[in-house]
């Protein structure tokens, strides 16, 4: 395939070669779900908070508060969510070749379609928005 | 063997351009707009990272609204 990209585009080695300085190292790939055990009860909480309309999920692949605030409980289970979702986009950003936040708005793509109506979201650039 | 040259033929430039860029530019340009970082990457990346992100969505159910 690399090859084949060579022939058709005689400066895509010098992108390439420009490409190995960034500080983007090919992680090894591991097939087990970041997800740990108490994720389940994270994703409860956060789906009970996106039916209040107090969490909703944002054009960068990330859920964010949509009154700015909530309370403890929620802001926890928002936080581990994220942070088990960066670690998603890492990986999937080093088996693509591109920076995770490339990764976080491709899924934030898909995320939208999955929303329910009446929930909120937040394309980049843009303001929350009821579904 | 034209096979080959022509490859070379390709690469070479290819590798000097790369070389040559690289002795300009010592500071790596950041992409300062947080918007279409997505939208800026080639086709044939985006088709490969939206398989990814697929898979990755539905191998954590905990994570992502299914």
């Amino acid at each position: 395939m690399l090859s084949k990209v060579i022939r058709r585009r005689p400066l895509a080695l010098g992108a390439a070669v420009l490409l190995t300085m960034l500080p983007n190292p090919f992680a090894p790939t591991i097939g087990i779900p970041y997800a740990l055990a108490d994720a389940a009860s994270a994703k409860a909480i956060v789906d009970a908070a996106k039916a209040q309309g107090v969490v909703g999920e944002q054009g960068d692949g990330f859920l964010g508060l949509v009154t700015g605030s909530a309370d403890s409980a929620v802001s926890a289970a928002v936080a581990e969510i994220n942070s088990g979702r960066a670690a998603v986009y890492k990986d999937a950003a080093a088996r693509s070749g591109v920076t995770p936040a490339a990764a976080g708005e491709a899924a934030a793509k898909q995320i939208f379609q999955r929303i329910a109506s009446g929930q909120y979201y937040k394309p980049m650039g843009g303001a929350w928005t009821r579904k | 063997m034209t096979n080959q040259l022509w490859r070379w033929s390709c690469v070479l430039p290819g590798f000097i351009v790369g070389a040559a860029l690289a002795g300009c530019t010592p500071t790596v340009r950041v992409e300062v707009a947080p918007i279409n970082i997505y939208a800026k990457l080639d086709a044939d990346v985006r088709v490969r990272l939206d398989r990814e992100v697929q898979s990755a969505i539905q191998q954590n159910p905990d994570l992502f609204p299914q």
